[in-house]
């Protein structure tokens, strides 16, 4: 083992270098992409005007947007010959692993953020001329947004995994993946549910007792008082899995995925 | 440059060398190129060129002065000129020789082959200036 | 130095290094030699540290090469056989990677881009594929790293640029520097590299210098001496052409195809005969 080596210098070198090799397709991503935000605002605009327009776009762009450029974060490792190229750039390991990390993650929700809230008062600006009308404008400030942006953020480590781990089509299987652990987990838990409370089933349903009792608890209310424990406990832990271990479970293996690559 | 010679490699750079100094082209206690310069210039290996001059040296014709460089020795045309007389009388000659008794040919008969080559190149020299 | 010993390396299932021994030191311009499927490709990705090796010790100036210290990598350089640029003009490939070797040169990047007559590129990925290698032999060579690799460089290039590349790597071999030049185009690289090693499926057979080799072997044309070990022999024009064992008085300079063909021919002869390595021979600054 060695120990970790960060420096400032070269890492801000490497964000610069992917800045200015992403400059180009971003460019044309971003044009592509206002201009049709342009449209889209003004035909509500001359609908009426809508209360959630820019905040449903913006949304989208975000989540949607930030998951195939994290799937893109080492595009790369598409190919043997820009992996040693890439490989071999005299940087460590966590250098080049955070410069990804903090574009595709921060770097791309304030830039996003930024080029969006330029695009919308673009957009109402115009619609103000042409219809005296406009769109509300949305603004990112509420703890309910911090909280979207957590859960985003949450998800944004398992692309990023995914993008080191699959060479090709990275966003699909990562989303694939995902999903299948999602349903995994879900036919686990219900397994170790079933065989906890084995007296209680009867094949993969309630027996009929259990069925009625909870019918009953659920209809006078006692079922929530029962069993709020449970919910809290199941919440907690959940909760310390998908903020916790999720993030760094995933980051965790990019990173050692990375170091492990070879040629 | 061409290595069809059965000379080793660093022998005929050795030889490429004296002729430089021959034709006056690297003059007496005049500096000649580095062994990078040289290698560069002669697109060989640069560990060749150190034989070369190392080799030079022991016969006298280069001389080196430590964190400076490399030199042509005071006497080195002297000196070059005496090997090649050398070379010739005790190995090119013999050869010569070799081929006449070879081909049967009388030595007398090559005397006013060697009058005629000396007239002709008098000629030469004659139109040139 | 590049202390490789011990190593083990299998691709899968496939044997390929199995106790792999060499030793490269500093002030040298080795040439790699070997058979398509030797291995010759692999040994360079295993001092550059893009493959791990499975066994063994492998030291390239005292570090380890997987572990991709950045002081190792800027201290190194290959220029692969086949290899990509990216969509940018080449001052800017400059302005992003130099910084990242402090030994870089930029007098030196433009003096290799002038010897090869290439102007400095306005988009590296628009070259043909000889002015690409052009462009990164120049730019490696400037990086002043002390470890240059070089994978077939003269694959690609054009019948001019091969005599400017031997003049460009003649220039840019000094006395703490290793150069492994892995090539089959021996005639390109004909009394350029020199200490030469012989890599035959997995296994170092020779590593000397061609100084060193010709004290033990000459190569005699015509009558050989009565009783000489021939280790090989070629007929041209009639004329017997041989490899024998000894120093012999009217030895021709050794030939890179003719030692290459007689190693590979007597892999157990010389794999066994291969003699230590030499201490290193220093070029002086000057």
């Amino acid at each position: 083992m060695r120990k970790p080596e960060i420096s400032p210098s070269r890492l801000v070198r490497l964000l610069w270098m992917d800045a200015r090799f992403w400059t180009r397709p971003l460019a044309i991503g971003g044009a592509a992409l206002a201009l049709s935000v342009i449209v889209l605002s003004m035909f509500t605009a001359f609908h009426g005007g809508s209360q959630g327009l820019h905040a449903v776009l913006y949304t989208i762009l975000m989540s949607l947007g930030c998951l195939v450029f994290t799937s893109r974060a080492f595009l790369e490792l598409r190919h043997p010959l820009s992996t040693q190229h890439y490989l071999l750039i005299p940087a460590s390991f966590e250098e080049k692993f955070l410069a990804r990390y903090l574009v595709s993650s921060v770097g791309y929700l304030v830039a996003s953020y930024l080029f969006y809230l330029a695009l919308q008062l673009v957009c109402e600006g115009l619609n103000t001329l042409v219809f005296g009308r406009t769109n509300a404008l949305f603004f990112f400030g509420s703890v309910f947004h911090l909280k979207i942006m957590a859960v985003y953020l949450t998800f944004q480590s398992l692309f990023f995994a995914g993008a080191v781990y699959f060479r090709k089509y990275s966003l699909i299987k990562t989303f694939a993946t995902v999903l299948g652990l999602f349903i995994a987990l879900g036919i686990f838990g219900y397994g170790v549910f079933r065989l906890f409370f084995m007296g209680y089933f009867d094949g993969m349903q309630p027996t009929e007792a259990v069925a009625l009792t909870l019918a009953k608890m659920a209809v006078t209310g006692d079922l929530f008082v029962a069993y709020y424990p449970i919910r809290m406990w199941t919440e907690w832990i959940a909760q310390i899995f998908f903020w916790g271990l999720t993030p760094l479970a995933a980051l965790a293996f990019a990173y050692f995925r990375l170091r492990e690559t070879e040629v | 440059m061409q290595f069809s010679d059965p000379k080793a490699i660093y022998l005929q750079l050795a030889d490429a060398v004296c002729d430089l100094i021959l034709r006056g082209v690297y003059t007496r206690d005049g500096k000649i190129p580095s062994v990078r310069e040289l290698a560069a210039e002669a697109g060989v290996n640069p560990n060749t060129i150190l034989r070369t001059v190392s080799h030079l040296t022991d016969q006298g014709i280069l001389y080196n002065q430590r964190g400076v460089g490399t030199f042509v020795s005071e006497n080195a045309r002297e000196t070059i000129m005496q090997q090649r007389k050398k070379t010739f009388l005790d190995e090119e000659l013999t050869q010569f020789f070799q081929k006449i008794e070879l081909l049967g040919l009388d030595f007398a008969e090559l005397a006013p082959l060697w009058q005629q080559w000396i007239a002709a190149r008098k000629e030469v020299r004659h139109e040139n200036q | 130095m590049i202390e490789i010993h011990d190593v083990n390396f299998k691709y899968l299932k496939k044997p390929l290094f199995q106790g792999l021994d060499l030793t490269l030191r500093p002030g040298n311009l080795y040439g790699l030699l070997g058979k398509n499927g030797a291995g010759k490709t692999t040994l360079l990705k295993l001092c550059c540290g893009l493959l791990y090796p499975q066994g063994g010790t492998l030291r390239v100036f005292d570090r380890v090469p997987h572990l991709r210290q950045p002081a190792f990598l800027s201290d190194l350089f290959l220029v692969p056989e086949e290899f990509s640029l990216p969509a940018v003009s080449g001052a800017l490939y400059r302005d992003m990677l130099a910084p990242l070797y402090p030994a870089f040169s930029r007098q030196r990047l433009e003096a290799h881009l002038a010897e090869f007559e290439l102007p400095m590129p306005d988009r590296l990925d628009r070259l043909s594929h000889g002015q690409k290698k052009k462009f990164l032999l120049a730019f490696g060579l400037s990086t002043g790293a002390r470890f240059l690799l070089l994978d077939e460089p003269t694959n690609g290039l054009d019948i001019p640029a091969k005599g400017q590349f031997r003049k460009i790597l003649a220039s840019e071999l000094d006395a703490d520097r290793v150069i492994l030049v892995s090539t089959h185009q021996v005639r390109d690289m004909e009394h350029l590299i020199d200490p030469i090693v012989i890599l035959d499926s997995g296994r170092i057979l020779f590593s000397q210098s061609m100084e060193d080799f010709s004290a033990h072997y000459s190569l005699l044309h015509g009558e050989l001496p009565p009783g000489a070990r021939v280790l090989h022999e070629e007929h041209v024009l009639g004329k017997s052409l041989a490899l024998v064992e000894g120093a012999h008085p009217g030895a021709l300079p050794l030939d890179l195809e003719f030692l290459f063909k007689a190693v590979t021919g007597r892999p157990e002869h010389f794999a066994a005969a291969a003699p230590a390595a030499r201490d290193p021979k220093e070029v002086a600054h000057a």
